[in-house]
């Protein structure tokens, strides 16, 4: 597709879908209204939150003031100020409804049912505050009213199908029913052409029909035709709008098929009947490609079913090489077909391999990039300027983080470009730059992933974090804190600083949201503040699979493999440039500055002739955080894509290593975490 | 012996068959004597295959396997044991054992010298005593078995395949 922002939509699309059903399921669960425990309304919040939060990064302006609405009414019943009534359960239901319908109008251009909408916003409304509930529902009430005659619309249709039409197996009358769907239809029959009984044709029809059909919406000439859409060959129909509100589109829909009534201002829209023939075509065409809409939509698949189909092309690589052997064209010349056919299957496997795993990586971008089209509407409406800066979004990650970091990752920068960076004046007056800066940095570390959104803002307020914590009870009034104990209360349930509720954030249930989801996932998420430096969040997961670009090296017999993320060079060391303390080899000048020498057979305690290995002096430099060490190999072999296993599933946690994975021949390779080496290194 | 005393014993036979659970146990030999594991928990036997050898482990483990694309690790049955090491030949296999852990169920290999049988066991022909010089940790026995002449120290898994890492 070519609209670039089309796959996050498609995205969101699918987590609204969830999230109005998750509301739907609690609703569900709730027999009676007085027993809802606050758990539960506090899921309901979250999931119409998020909602809104999508909803209005992508500027669809009617979900997000529905989900406004729905949101504030149950922000006060989780807060006691309301109580759950059934009246509001009942209404609440109803919203869902028109949350399908108005999630669907941005998915698939369906029609907003304006008037239900309006009605359940009004409820919504009057709901919210009881106190004056007589006069403001009713003037919303009249008012959609209004708006229902203005929306509304009145269509004769007239209808005369061929008279062969029963042969073809359509039932006239089914249609005339399906148009009831709109609204209320009035039919009148005409009879005159049924002939005299010697010439009927039982199996003919003879009749035409008159439909009045009074819709209170809006109602295009294309959908009416829609409902005819199987007949349009087998029968004349004439479409004519009654009565002066035709809607836009209406209009549009006769300008193209007639222009001469459009240029003509004097000749009214109204009369203008459009013949079926002319526009049967269009319609047909929009119906195709809404149907091609819905069925560009992305499947969601169970996870163990992909598990299962990785583990399986494992095998499949495996017994793959294990053949190959057999295929050796110079051992076993006689089997030249034998080998074609080989090189073909491992051809096929790798592809294979690749598209199955493609399935569940994907490149962080995949969540980043949608940001600094949010951080830029978002800073317009907030009168700042904010620049983003996105670091190391080619890093893979599975696609269930990707999909659970979403919520959190959209929670964290509008807190950032919310709370944390000051307007234009206050950073001038405060010596930084006018732009503010939100970064988002992912990188592999120590066996795990870790995201960082940091801003260059104001820091958090100790101080009012405090005295908020203490006015809502959440620590107590006389409580010790040390400065970090305080920032981490941002992360507790139904805490927020903001004074005003706006539309962005503030409501206190962002940062909960946030630590549950990255909880869930197996991760962590801390903050680091520094007054008037800013703010930076570092989350933390777990990388329980992930694809790694590594590079297969030999110490002694053993392979290992080190990403070539932390690589950066590898060279062929002398003697004379290596320093040492007593016999051991200690650092080297590398670029202009001594760095440490790691002795991994040393370490690892790997069977391995030490003299030789110091003489070859091949060296691997590597690197993190900034800090460099040159690790001494044996050999250097191919460098590939490895998947990343778990060494904890079966056995322990290794210090030095960040998982296993399993090479072409079968065997297992231990992957270095260079991060953890270096950091040892540093100890001795 | 009168008919109704023998009727006796044969009812009592009968309730002893119906209210003790016979469990089924893969034998095996390691060091010359015989020992079992509840056969219930071996996923398959393998033949010995080379395995990558595991940074800072202890010595019974051997080293980590690929068990169709999960990374399992082997330990060497005798060193667990505190028996003498012993080079691997043909008849040296490896059992995969599901292991209950308090950090949940994990997946290990076991070396043993070699397969022998699958026998029938039960409660009462299982003893164990205090004083029985076994060689081993007791910790890892949970049973001795009968067998015709043979005697098969069965082991507990769980405790067995707790390792020290």
């Amino acid at each position: 597709m070519s609209d670039p922002l089309a796959q996050f939509r498609a995205v969101f699309f699918d987590e609204s879908a969830e999230a109005i059903d998750a509301i739907e399921r609690n609703l569900l669960n709730v027999d009676d209204a007085s027993e809802m425990d606050s758990e539960t309304i506090n899921d309901i919040f979250r999931s119409a939150h998020s909602l809104k939060g999508g909803s209005a990064t992508f500027g669809m302006g009617s979900l997000t003031d529905f989900t406004h609405v729905m949101e504030t009414l149950l922000d006060k019943v989780r807060a006691g100020q309301l109580s759950l009534s059934q009246e509001i359960l009942d209404c609440l239901f109803t919203s869902l409804d028109v949350l399908r319908n108005l999630v669907a109008h941005y998915q698939f251009d369906d029609e907003i049912n304006q008037a239900s909408m309006q009605e359940v916003k009004a409820e919504l409304e009057r709901l919210l505050d009881p106190g004056a509930s007589g006069a403001p529902a009713v003037a919303t009430a009249s008012d959609s009213k209004a708006a229902e005659t203005d929306a509304g619309s009145e269509w004769l249709i007239e209808f005369a199908p061929d008279p062969a039409i029963m042969m073809t197996g359509n039932d006239p009358l089914r249609y005339i029913d399906e148009l009831t769907e709109f609204g209320d239809i009035e039919v009148t029959c005409q009879t005159s052409a049924i002939p005299d009984f010697e010439q009927l044709e039982p199996t003919h029809i003879y009749c035409t029909w008159q439909i009045k059909l009074k819709s209170e919406k809006p109602l295009s000439e294309e959908e009416l035709k829609d409902v005819f859409l199987w007949i349009e060959d087998e029968a004349e129909f004439k479409f004519t709008q009654i009565g002066s509100t035709a809607s836009p589109e209406t209009e549009v829909a006769v300008a193209t098929s007639e222009p001469a009534t459009v240029a003509s201002p004097a000749a009214p829209v109204d009369s203008a009947p459009v013949p079926a023939a002319t526009s049967a075509p269009a319609s047909a065409g929009d119906k195709n490609a809404a149907k091609a809409k819905r069925g560009s939509q992305s499947i969601r698949v169970d996870l163990e079913k992909i598990d299962s189909l990785i583990n399986l092309l494992g095998e499949l690589v495996i017994t793959q090489s294990m053949l190959s052997i057999y295929g050796d064209e110079e051992k076993y010349p006689q089997f030249e077909r034998l080998s074609e056919g080989l090189s073909q299957l491992e051809r096929h496997t790798r592809d294979l391999q690749e598209g199955v795993m493609r399935i569940r990586m994907l490149p962080i971008d995949f969540c980043f990039s949608r940001f600094p089209r949010m951080v830029r509407d978002l800073a317009k409406k907030l009168d700042k300027a904010i620049a983003v800066e996105i670091i190391g979004e080619h890093t893979e990650v599975d696609k269930t983080v990707i999909e659970e970091l979403n919520d959190p990752l959209v929670h964290l920068v509008r807190n950032s470009v919310d709370h944390g960076l000051e307007d234009r004046q206050t950073r001038l007056a405060n010596g930084k730059s006018e732009t503010g800066t939100v970064t988002l940095k992912a990188f592999h570390q120590v066996g795990n992933i870790i995201i960082e959104i940091s801003d260059d803002g104001a820091g958090l307020n100790t101080e009012r974090i405090k005295a908020k914590a203490i006015e809502k009870g959440v620590i107590k009034g006389n409580a010790n804190l040390t400065d970090q104990a305080i920032h981490e209360l941002i992360f507790a349930p139904g805490f927020s600083t903001a004074d005003a509720v706006t539309d962005l954030s503030g409501r206190g249930v962002g940062m909960d949201v946030v630590k549950r989801n990255i909880r869930s996932l197996g991760g962590t998420i801390d903050v680091r503040s520094i007054a008037n430096e800013g703010t930076t969040f570092t989350i933390r997961l777990p990388l329980t699979l992930a694809i790694l670009d590594g590079q297969l090296l030999k110490v002694g017999q053993e392979t290992y493999i080190i990403p070539m993320l932390s690589i950066i060079e590898s060279i062929q060391l002398k003697q004379a440039d290596v320093n040492k303390v007593g016999k051991r080899d200690v650092s080297f000048k590398w670029r202009g500055s001594f760095i440490p020498i790691l002795n991994l057979a040393e370490m690892f305690n790997c069977p391995v002739d030490q003299d030789k290995l110091i003489e070859s002096g091949l060296v691997v430099v590597v690197e993190s955080d900034n800090k460099h060490c040159g690790i001494l190999v044996t050999e250097l072999n191919n460098h590939q894509q490895v998947v990343v296993k778990s060494l904890e599933a079966n056995y322990a946690k290794i210090e030095g290593l960040s998982g296993a994975t399993i090479l072409g021949d079968g065997s297992v390779a231990l992957i270095i975490d260079v991060g953890a080496l270096i950091s040892r290194v540093r100890m001795h | 012996m009168t008919m109704a005393a023998e009727q006796d014993i044969i009812s009592a036979e009968e309730q002893d068959d119906d209210q003790i659970e016979k469990a089924e146990w893969l034998s095996f030999k390691l060091a010359g004597l015989d020992y079992a594991v509840d056969i219930l928990r071996v996923q398959e036997i393998r033949v010995w295959q080379a395995s990558t050898r595991i940074p800072y482990s202890p010595e019974y483990v051997n080293g980590l396997i690929n068990l169709r694309g999960a990374i399992v690790p082997i330990v060497d049955l005798r060193m667990r044991l505190g028996l003498d090491y012993r080079e691997y030949d043909e008849e040296t296999v490896t059992l995969i054992m599901d292991v209950e852990l308090p950090e949940g169920s994990k997946t290990i290999g076991i070396v043993v010298d070699a397969i022998s049988e699958v026998i029938q066991t039960n409660a009462d022909n299982s003893q164990l005593s205090a004083d029985f010089d076994l060689t081993i940790d007791q910790v890892f026995v949970s049973g001795i078995a009968d067998v015709g002449e043979k005697m098969i120290i069965l082991l507990n898994v769980d405790t067995l395949l707790k390792l020290e890492i």
